[in-house]
Formats: C-alpha cells, structure tokens, sequence
C-alpha cells in the first residue's frame, strides 16, 4: 500500500483541477433544478420534488462519474504517464487504491451537490405532509395522477418523508459508488481511456435488470430501497414493524449491502489484478 | 569483489509471439556511467522496463543492488528512472511536477534539480506547452531528486538540442563522480565511447557483450598503424615478410592485426625493405566497429 497517500492526494488534485469533475457538478445541479422547476413536479409536495431531483441528478453524477473512473487510471497508460508515476517507490496496490479513494470522495462531493440543488429547489414547496401522491397511471401514458387522500397515512407525513428523503439520499451514495467501482476496474484493466469508458458503461448497464432475476419488476426494485433507507434512518418504528415482515425487505437490504460490497470488492479486484499486468502504453 | 547495481540473469520476456528478451545477463558495476547499446527492437527498453517494475519478466531475476527489483521499486528508493520520452499531466507546471515526483518519492522537492537541468525560466509554465526537448529535461531533473544511488536512463538525449546534450552529459559524469551509478541507454555510439565507463551490446535479447568501455575497444583485437614513407611498397614488403597478418591500406595508413611482437617484426621488415618508418601506434577499435561487427554475425 505505499504510496497511497502520495496518489490519492495527486488525484484529488488532478480531479480539482479537471474541468470533467466541475462539468460533472454542473450537470448534476441543473438536473436536479431542471427537474424541481419541470411542470410534472409543479404542484408537488417538496418532498416528492426533492426526491424526483435528486433520483435524477443522482444519474447525471453517476454517469459522470463511471466516465472519470473510467478513465483514471486508462488515460494514465494511453498518455504516458503512468511511466512518470510507476517507477517510483509507489506500490501498484497503492496507485490503484489512492485513486480509488480520491474518486469515491468526489462521489460523495457530487452527492453533496445533487442534495443541495435538490433541496433548494424543493424548499419553496415546503416540506409538509404529503396530501397527494403520485403513482403511474398506464392508461394515461405514464403520466402523473394526483389521489386526494381523505385521511394522511403515517407514511406520507412530514416526519415520514424526511426519513424517506434521508433514506433516499443517502441510497445514492452506494449506487454511486458502485457505478465508480465499476469504472475504476475496468480502468485498470484496460490500455485505452477510451475503450474503458465505453466498457465500463457497457458493464454498468446491465446492472439495471439485476431486479429482474428476484423476481421483481424494475419500478418495484426501485421504490423498494427508498423504503427500506426509510426504515433504517427515519427512526420511524411503526413503519418500519410493518414494513419488515414484507418479504422485499431482505432483498432491499441485501442489495444495500450488495452494493457496498461491489464498491469496496471492485477496487480491490482491480488491485490484485493490476498488480499482474505489465504497464506498457 | 565489487557490488553490482544491477544484475540481471537470464531474463526472457515475451509479447504475444515475439520473444523481446531470450535470457539476457546483464552487469552494471556500482558507480560505472554504463551504457546499453542495441539495435531497435533489440531489448534495452524491455530490460530498462522490466528494472523499473513497469514490466513484469517472465522468468529470469532482475536485481537492483541486489533487491529483487520488483520488490526494490515498491520498497525503496535507491533508484530513479525516465523511462523513453518523459510525459506528464499536461495541467502540471514544471514546479508542480517536481512536487508530486518528489511525494512520490517521499523525498524533498528540492528545486535546484531544475537548475541544472536548465529549466528555471519555464519553472511555472504548464507542461502542456513543453517542447520534447524540455519535457525531456524536465524528466532528468525528476530522476535527480533525492541524489539516487542509480540512475536509469532511457534514451534521455532524445529531442535535446545541442546544448541539452552538453548538460546531459555533464549531469551524467557529475552523478558518477558524486558516486552515482548511471545507466544509460544510448543510439549514439561515439557519444558512450567519450562519456561511458562501461558498455553492453544487445542484440536480439540478449547481451553480445559487455565489460569496460577500454577493455571491448581493444584487448582482445589488437591492432597498430604503421605510418612509413612509401606505403604501399611497405605493404607488399609486409605481405611477403609477414603473410598470415591482416593488412588494411585503404584509409592512408597502414593498419596491421597483431601484438606488439607483431609490430616490432613489421617494423623490422619496413626498414630491410628500405622503408623509413615515421609512426607506429596501437589502434583502438571504435565501438561503431564493434557495433557492425555484432550486429552483421
């Protein structure tokens, strides 16, 4: 591992610096304003709003950042570089977890940003219980409809949604770590920043149908995390009692923990196989 | 008994189907200024590589004052490196890339290194702007930080103008006479037979010969120029008084195969034939010589 600190120094640096990292959280903010000022989140409650913006500028970060990671430690090998930095007393395993280290903070800088957009643009529609609720309607295409609810469930009330809106923030750091992970090893793998960027995103797309062989839909996959994140930092204890005897939650949590495995496993696969290869450019 | 600085013994290395090394056996004395000639494609980078850690062999040990130089790369830092054409992050100026190499390396960042390579007038220009020349420079300087035991260079004199390669040559006896020991790889021949104390010819992976610069050049082919006032009638003089020895008439000197034995009896026959005899000297072969010779077996 030496070297670790010297290289994850180097790339917080060189991503600082990185006109990539700053458009990254450009676009992740004009998303999540982009989506908070959209007709179709109009007359929504600030939650639901902050929960529609940051779910979408969350994927503008995480697309983003499979394409840093991506290419890391590639563009290392295809400019040259990486004969500047190797034949130093700098361990391989050190070089690739010192960039790993520096990509998933950005990650979290990057998360940062989404929450933050997404809560501006949501506070002016304040942060009330939730007097409607949305859900797809097929027939209409998609689309939005609003059901008056006679008598609020504990679920959609203020202290409920901050919860959820918790839960749902911090799902996204995992998922974007993974997307990282998932870019950091192909990087290392592979000679062309280029070709890693396009595998990577190649290997993360499939990661969209996992659901699908539990057995659940992908839009029932997607909710279900935000109500397990719920339970786990809402404190909410009845809604988490009637929520845990319902057979996705294990899968909810699996996942969670899935996830973090991915994101820590996946750097240091890379690690030990980097290790093995001859860095030529 | 001297220490080597680097021993490596029966290196192979293979790309694909094409063997680059074929057990290659090389010794660079500690402090020699040693340099590693080759034809392109011959292996000198491949080894240079592999005693970096770049390059992983495929059998074979490589060894850097005798650590393993795997190990030795990750470990310590006894060692400094430019390997081919010095690159680095475009957005980094040269006063930033000394600072990184140097916590790369955990040493000082010592800015005199620019100094001597003659880069202080760029030191705060990023080196996305750098010729190849300065880059190259720029690479030297970052293999004199923290005053390594050995320096290992590949083909530092490219892109360098004439003046870059009076610095490079200087750099390079200054870190031998501080005790440094230098190795180089080199296309121009003259250029290691002025500066290099010790040479290595490569030829298809591996080492056709090696030892010090004095001892390639001349011990083992001895040869003396014979400079009388009718050359020409001292070389029939000499074919007929000595015929087993090589004669060579064509450059405006005579130049004779042979020991000193040799040159006393061709000395001896020039004067019964008449001759005056106004010169004899042992000639040196060139390392361009000894290079043609290699590489045409």
């Amino acid at each position: 591992m030496r070297g670790f600190g010297a290289c994850f120094r180097a790339e917080l640096s060189d991503l600082l610096r990185h006109p990539l990292a700053w458009l990254a959280a450009a676009a992740t903010a004009i998303t999540a304003i982009a989506v908070g000022l959209s007709p179709t989140t109009n007359d929504h409650n600030g939650w639901l709003v902050y929960e529609a913006a940051l779910s979408a500028s969350a994927l503008a970060a995480g697309f983003f950042l499979l394409g840093i990671a991506a290419g890391s430690i590639a563009s290392d090998r295809t400019r040259g570089t990486i004969r500047w930095i190797m034949p130093r007393p700098i361990a391989r395993s050190g070089y690739v977890l010192g960039k790993s280290a520096a990509i998933l903070l950005l990650a979290v800088g990057l998360l940062v940003v989404a929450a933050g957009s997404s809560y501006l643009v949501a506070a002016p529609r304040g942060f009330d219980d939730v007097t409607a609720m949305s859900s797809d309607d097929d027939e209409a295409g998609g689309g939005f409809d609003f059901v008056e609810e006679e008598t609020i469930p504990p679920e959609f009330q203020a202290d409920a949604m901050r919860g959820y809106a918790f839960g749902v923030t911090l799902r996204a750091l995992p998922a974007l770590w993974v997307l990282a992970a998932i870019g950091l090893f192909v990087s290392a793998i592979m000679r062309s920043a280029a070709g890693a960027v396009i595998a990577a995103i190649g290997c993360a797309l499939p990661l969209q149908f996992l659901p699908e062989l539990f057995g659940l839909s992908t839009d029932s996959a997607r909710i279900l995390p935000q109500r397990a994140a719920t339970d786990a930092f809402a404190q909410l204890a009845e809604y988490g009692q009637r929520h845990a005897g319902e057979p996705w939650h294990e899968y909810t949590m699996g996942a969670g923990m899935g996830a973090l495995a991915l994101c820590i496993g996946l750097p240091l696969l890379a690690a030990l196989i980097f290790q093995r290869l001859d860095l030529t450019d | 008994m001297t220490t080597a600085a680097v021993q490596c013994e029966g290196l192979h290395k293979r790309y694909g189907p094409h063997e680059a090394l074929r057990g290659l056996d090389l010794t660079v004395p500690e402090g020699a200024l040693f340099g590693f000639l080759g034809p392109n494609g011959a292996g000198k980078s491949t080894t240079l590589r592999i005693l970096s850690g770049l390059v992983r062999a495929d059998s074979g040990s490589a060894a850097i004052f005798g650590v393993s130089a795997r190990e030795h790369v990750g470990a310590v830092c006894r060692a400094a490196f430019l390997i081919e054409n010095a690159i680095f992050p475009a957005q980094l100026t040269a006063r930033r890339v000394i600072r990184r190499t140097a916590e790369y390396m955990g040493v000082d960042a010592d800015e005199t290194v620019l100094e001597r390579v003659g880069m202080t007038h760029a030191l705060n220009r990023k080196t996305g702007g750098y010729s190849h020349g300065m880059k190259q420079r720029l690479g030297l300087a970052c293999t004199l930080l923290g005053k390594p035991d050995l320096l290992v260079l590949d083909e530092p004199q490219n892109g360098l103008d004439p003046e870059g390669l009076r610095t490079i040559r200087g750099i390079l006896r200054e870190e031998q006479q501080r005790g440094a020991t230098v190795l180089v790889s080199v296309h121009r021949l003259a250029e290691v037979e002025g500066l290099c104390t010790h040479a290595a010819l490569v030829i298809q992976g591996r080492i056709a010969r090696q030892g010090a610069i004095d001892v390639l050049l001349g011990s083992d082919h001895p040869r003396f120029c014979l400079r009388t006032d009718d050359d020409a009638r001292a070389a029939d003089a000499l074919r007929g008084a000595m015929p087993d020895v090589a004669i060579d008439n064509s450059n405006g000197a005579l130049v004779l195969d042979g020991d000193d034995d040799r040159a006393a009896a061709a000395a001896a026959a020039c004067i019964a034939a008449g001759l005056r005899v106004f010169e004899m000297a042992p000639v040196r072969r060139s390392l361009d010589e000894l290079y043609r010779t290699e590489v045409g077996r």
